[in-house]
């Protein structure tokens, strides 16, 4: 299994042509954002990560001129990767599909979605009748901690700094 | 094939960097890089399950996503990223000096992929600090303002779990590139022997790729 490894020395304009590649794929991915082309923005981006990516490592880090056994890993590495997110999203993606609850169902993070429900006040004042008197104070600063309107105490304190 | 073994070890009798384990320099080689690679497989793995909660979440909230990612800064990602970019070639213009047995340029370049990794990291340290000030980080006191104020927090979650992540092994990066720059300051490295700076150079461009994909996923969101 002792391959001679040929030292295959690469020039560095080879370098400097795949360091060009890179930078010239980071503007145009920057400059891609700023385009709205709807759900195609990240299919763009993801696909010029992508192909720099597949720069970086078949040059920089020589697999085009390598082992077969090295070639091999890199790419089951990459096939896992694949597994790993279809097996996954096939599950997440498809949750909803037959008419069952969307998302996380009934009552996951959905529900924060929405404008805060009248709800949230009444809760905070329950929580305020549970202590003593001295308490109360305390629980109308923290109850809009757990609700979806931030505490207006904030504002002020973020315009502040 | 006994003689054979015999001449393998006989080719490498002065090297102190050969161990005795391995057949030849060759082998030795091979496998060392090998197993770099099946640790990169297991890297990969380990930050395509924390970009898989991303997507996740990203495609139940992809409003607030956006309305959060507004509070990155373009401008400093972009220069991230070409600081990163620019000390991948350094490391590789390293490896490249090593696997020439040019000790001097080893050094030179390695001590450039350093300081441009500092660079990365203050940049960072700036953004973090950003982040802090203007309550972004989740937690009691995050406040986002506007009507995905609740559901941002789970897009800054993962903003400071990949970026800190990826900062983390930028840091340990670090550390190993003081360690060869000793030494190839030593002249340890040769035309026969570079391996371990073929490995840093593949952990090196390992922490890049995972930025090359962080960049677009959490800045590039308009």
């Amino acid at each position: 299994m002792s391959e001679h490894h040929e030292h295959h020395i690469a020039p560095k304009s080879m370098y400097f042509t795949i360091f060009g590649a890179l930078m010239a794929l980071t503007f145009l991915t920057v400059a891609v954002a700023k385009v709205d082309l709807g759900r195609a923005n990240v299919i763009v981006a993801l696909a010029i990560a992508g192909v720099k990516a597949s720069l970086v490592v078949l040059w920089f880090m020589h697999v085009k001129h390598n082992t077969p056994l090295i070639k091999l890993t890199v790419g089951v590495g990459f096939l896992w990767l694949v597994f790993l997110f279809v097996i996954t999203f096939s599950d997440y993606l498809s949750r909803g599909m037959m008419g069952w609850p969307q998302n996380w169902g009934a009552t996951g993070p959905v529900i924060l979605n929405t404008t805060p429900p009248p709800g949230v006040e009444a809760h905070g004042e329950g929580a305020a009748s549970h202590g003593p008197a001295p308490a109360a104070g305390h629980a109308e600063t923290a109850a809009p901690a757990h609700g979806a309107p931030p505490a207006p105490a904030h504002t002020p304190d973020t315009k502040g700094h | 094939m006994s003689s054979q073994v015999l001449d393998h070890s006989a080719a490498h009798p002065a090297n102190p960097n050969f161990q005795h384990q391995f057949e030849d320099l060759n082998q030795q080689y091979a496998s060392t890089t090998f197993g770099m690679w099946v640790f990169l497989v297991q890297e990969i793995l380990f930050f395509g399950a924390l970009f898989c909660a991303y997507a996740i979440y990203r495609a139940t909230y992809p409003e607030a996503y956006a309305a959060a990612s507004h509070h990155l800064d373009v401008t400093l990602g972009t220069f991230n990223t070409v600081v990163l970019i620019g000390s991948s070639l350094t490391m590789a213009l390293a490896v490249r000096c090593a696997q020439l047995g040019r000790n001097k340029g080893v050094l030179g370049y390695l001590f450039t992929t350093f300081m441009l990794g500092n660079v990365f990291l203050g940049v960072k340290v700036v953004e973090y600090s950003d982040k802090f000030k203007h309550h972004l980080v989740p937690g009691a006191n995050f406040y986002m303002g506007g009507p995905y104020n609740e559901q941002a927090q789970i897009y800054f979650s993962m903003y400071f779990a990949m970026t800190g992540m990826h900062a983390l092994h930028m840091i340990i990066g670090a550390g190993l590139l003081i360690f060869f720059m000793w030494k190839a300051y030593n002249n340890t490295y040769s035309t026969e022997y570079y391996g371990p700076i073929e490995i840093m150079g593949l952990y090196w461009h390992f922490v890049d790729i995972v930025w090359i994909f962080l960049f677009p996923m959490l800045y590039l969101i308009a």
